[in-house]
C-alpha cells in the first residue's frame, strides 16, 4: 500500500494504492489520524487504484467516518473501482461514504453547512497563527470571588475546618485545592488540583489514586466541592476566540500569547477563561498530598516539596486534549495577588490556570458552544490528570510554558475579585 | 480447465500477508475473473482471521487449510481448520440498514463472504469446521 498526500480546495486527499487488508488497515487509519491531528476535518481517500478492500479495512473508514461526522467534517471515499464499490455496497456504507461525483468534479461538502452564525466571526492572522473571534453576548461578564488563602498552603496552615464549599452550577467555574464532597469530613485527606466548568468538576485527589475524579450535572444532581483554597466567578462568557498555529513558524501557540490576544481584544483588568485544546505540552504541577494534613510544615520546603509536588520536569501531554479554566489580572490587587503567579512571557499578566487532561480527540470547528462540549468530554473519556498549569522560565534548565496546537478559548471580562464570605 | 491450489496457513497474523500474495499470484496467473478472484481473497483473509482471532484457546501452532478448484465453470474455495466448532451461516445477518452509529462491529466479513459467493456450504467433520465456497465464474 502506499499512500500520497494532497491538499485538494481544503479538503485533504490521501491517495491510496493497493489493498485496504488487515495488513494495511492500521496503516491507513494512522494517515487518516495524522490528517486529522493536522487540523483537516474534510479527509477524501482517493480509491481509483485501490482494488481491494476488506471488513478490517472497512473497520477504519467507519471508525474515522463517525470521529469526523463528530465534529461535524466527513470522511468521502472518491472514484472506487467497480470490486471495491460493491464491497461498500455490501456492507451498506456505499451511500454514505462514496462521494457522488459529476464530471470529475469534487461535489460541494455532502455535509449540509451548518446554519450561519447570527454574529458573523471576525478573522484575522497574526505572526502566522489564525484566530477567529465570535461574539456570543457582548455585555456578558463574571462576577470574582476569592476563597481561603493561598498563603496558608505554604506555611502549612490549609486546615478543612476553614473550607468552601463550591455547588458547581452550570454558569460557575472554579479552580483551586477541592475535593469532592458535601461536608469538609468528605474532602479530608483528598483535596488536590479541582476545576469546574458547565456543571461538571474534575478533581485529582491526593489520597493515592492515580485517576482523576469527574463529576457532570446529571437533572437535579449537581456536582459539589469543598474547596481549601481557589477562586471562582458565576457569570456568562462574552467572546469565544478560535485559534490555529498549524501553519505558523512555531507551529504552536503559547499559554501565556493565548492571554495576551485576549486582553488585546478585551478592555478590561481581570478575565476569566475556559479553553479546550489540542496540546503540544503542558508545563506545570500537580499535588501529591492532601495540604489539610501538612500538620504545620510548608510543603513548599526544600526537600519536602518532592514528596509534595509533581512537577513536570519536560513538556509532558503532548498530541491530548486539556480543558483548561483560569483567571488572568493585568494589576493584581493586593486581595487576589496570593492567588495568580507568571503565567509566561507573552504577557505581564499574571494568573491562575488549573488543566484536565483527556485522550486527544479532534475539536469541532467554528463557533463552539461551552455547554455542549465540556461535558461529552468528561463523560466520553477519562481523564488522565489534573495540572496547576506553571511556567518555568528558568534561564537554561527551564521547560518553558504550556503550548497548544489549536482550540477554543471562552472568556469574559472578570468583575470584582473580592474575597468570598466563608461558610 | 480443471486445476488447483492448496496452501497451509499458520494460526498467527504474520502468515497471513504472504498467504495472501501467493494466493492473489495464482489468481492472476490462471487469469481468474475478478469477482471470483476478489471472493477468494476476501475468504481468506475473513476465514483465517476469524480463525487466529477465536477459534483457539491454547497457544499450539495450528495449521489452517486452504484448497481452491476451478472446475466446470466453477471456482470452489474450501478453508478448513481444527479450532473450536463455528458455523459461519449460523451468523444473525448484520443489519446494514441500520444508522451507521448503532451498526455493531463485527460479523460484516461473513456477511460478505455470503452476499458475494454464489453458495456457501459448512460441515464439522472429524473435529474440523470446513467451509467451502462456490463462485460461478463466467456468470
Amino acid at each position: 500500500m502506499e499512500i500520497t498526500t494532497h491538499n485538494h480546495e481544503g479538503r485533504q486527499e490521501l491517495q491510496l494504492q493497493g489493498r485496504l487488508d488487515a495488513n494495511w488497515a492500521d496503516r491507513v487509519g494512522q494517515a487518516i489520524e495524522m490528517a486529522i491531528q493536522s487540523g483537516h476535518h474534510q479527509v477524501d481517500l482517493e480509491f481509483t487504484r485501490v482494488d481491494y478492500v476488506s471488513s478490517a479495512g472497512i473497520r477504519v473508514l467507519l471508525k474515522y467516518h463517525k470521529q469526523l461526522k463528530a465534529v461535524r467534517g466527513a470522511l468521502r471515499v472518491v472514484r472506487p473501482t467497480a470490486g471495491v464499490l460493491e464491497v461498500l455496497q455490501l456492507s451498506g456504507i456505499a451511500a454514505m461514504l462514496v462521494a457522488k461525483l459529476e464530471s470529475n468534479e469534487p461535489e460541494k461538502s455532502s455535509v449540509a453547512p451548518a446554519a450561519p452564525p447570527p454574529n458573523p466571526p471576525r478573522r484575522w492572522e497574526e505572526d502566522g497563527l489564525e484566530f477567529e473571534l465570535h461574539t456570543l453576548g457582548p455585555e456578558a461578564e463574571l462576577v470574582g470571588h476569592l476563597h481561603g488563602r493561598p498563603e496558608a498552603f505554604a506555611e502549612g496552615n490549609l486546615s478543612a475546618s476553614r473550607n468552601h464549599e463550591l455547588r458547581c452550577e452550570a454558569d460557575w467555574v472554579a479552580v483551586g485545592l477541592g475535593a469532592f464532597g458535601r461536608t469538609a469530613d468528605q474532602g479530608k485527606g483528598r483535596y488536590g488540583e479541582t476545576l469546574a466548568v458547565a456543571g461538571a468538576a474534575v478533581s485529582m485527589p491526593t489520597d493515592g489514586s492515580s485517576v482523576p475524579d469527574y463529576q457532570v450535572t446529571e437533572g437535579r444532581l449537581i456536582p459539589e466541592m469543598q474547596m481549601l483554597y481557589g477562586l471562582s466567578a458565576q457569570g456568562a462568557f462574552s467572546r469565544l476566540i478560535r485559534f490555529e498555529a498549524g501553519r505558523s513558524p512555531r507551529g504552536v501557540i503559547g499559554l501565556s500569547g493565548l492571554v495576551a490576544r485576549v486582553f488585546e481584544t478585551l478592555p478590561a483588568p481581570a478575565a476569566a477563561f475556559v479553553i479546550v485544546a489540542e496540546t503540544a505540552g503542558l508545563v506545570g504541577g500537580t499535588l501529591l498530598r492532601s495540604p489539610d494534613q501538612s500538620a504545620g510544615q510548608s510543603p513548599l520546603a526544600f526537600p519536602e516539596v518532592r514528596d509534595w509536588m509533581n512537577f513536570t520536569t519536560e513538556r509532558a501531554n503532548e498530541r491530548q486534549v486539556a480543558l483548561i479554566v483560569g483567571f488572568a489580572e493585568k494589576s493584581p490587587s493586593p486581595d487576589s495577588l496570593p492567588f495568580l503567579r507568571r503565567i509566561g512571557p507573552g504577557t505581564p499578566a499574571q494568573g491562575h490556570f488549573h488543566a484536565a487532561v483527556f485522550p486527544y480527540r479532534p475539536l469541532p470547528k467554528g463557533r463552539l458552544d461551552l455547554a455542549e462540549t465540556v461535558p461529552p468530554l468528561l463523560n466520553t473519556g477519562t481523564a488522565i490528570t489534573v495540572l496547576h498549569l506553571l511556567a518555568d522560565e528558568r534561564e537554561f534548565e527551564g521547560v518553558g510554558e504550556t503550548d497548544f496546537m489549536r482550540g477554543a478559548c471562552w472568556f469574559s471580562p472578570l468583575r470584582k475579585f473580592g474575597h468570598a464570605p466563608q461558610n | 480447465m480443471n486445476t488447483g491450489y492448496s496452501c497451509d496457513v499458520a494460526n498467527n497474523f504474520d502468515a497471513l500477508p504472504a498467504a495472501m500474495a501467493g494466493l492473489s499470484r495464482w489468481l492472476e496467473e490462471q487469469s481468474v475473473a475478478p469477482a471470483a478472484s476478489y471472493l477468494a481473497s476476501l475468504a481468506l483473509e475473513e476465514l483465517v482471521t476469524n480463525c487466529i482471532k477465536y477459534g483457539y484457546d491454547d497457544t499450539a501452532a495450528h495449521v489452517i487449510q486452504i484448497h481452491l478448484q476451478l472446475a466446470g465453470g466453477e471456482m470452489i474455495m474450501t478453508v478448513e481448520d481444527d479450532g473450536h466448532p463455528f458455523n459461519p451461516l449460523e451468523q444473525a445477518e448484520p443489519d446494514t440498514n441500520l444508522p451507521i452509529e448503532e451498526r455493531p462491529i463485527g460479523g460484516l466479513g461473513i456477511h460478505m463472504l455470503r452476499k458475494m459467493s454464489d453458495r456457501m456450504e459448512y460441515v464439522r467433520e472429524n473435529g474440523k469446521n470446513r467451509v467451502t465456497l462456490h463462485k460461478i465464474l463466467n456468470p
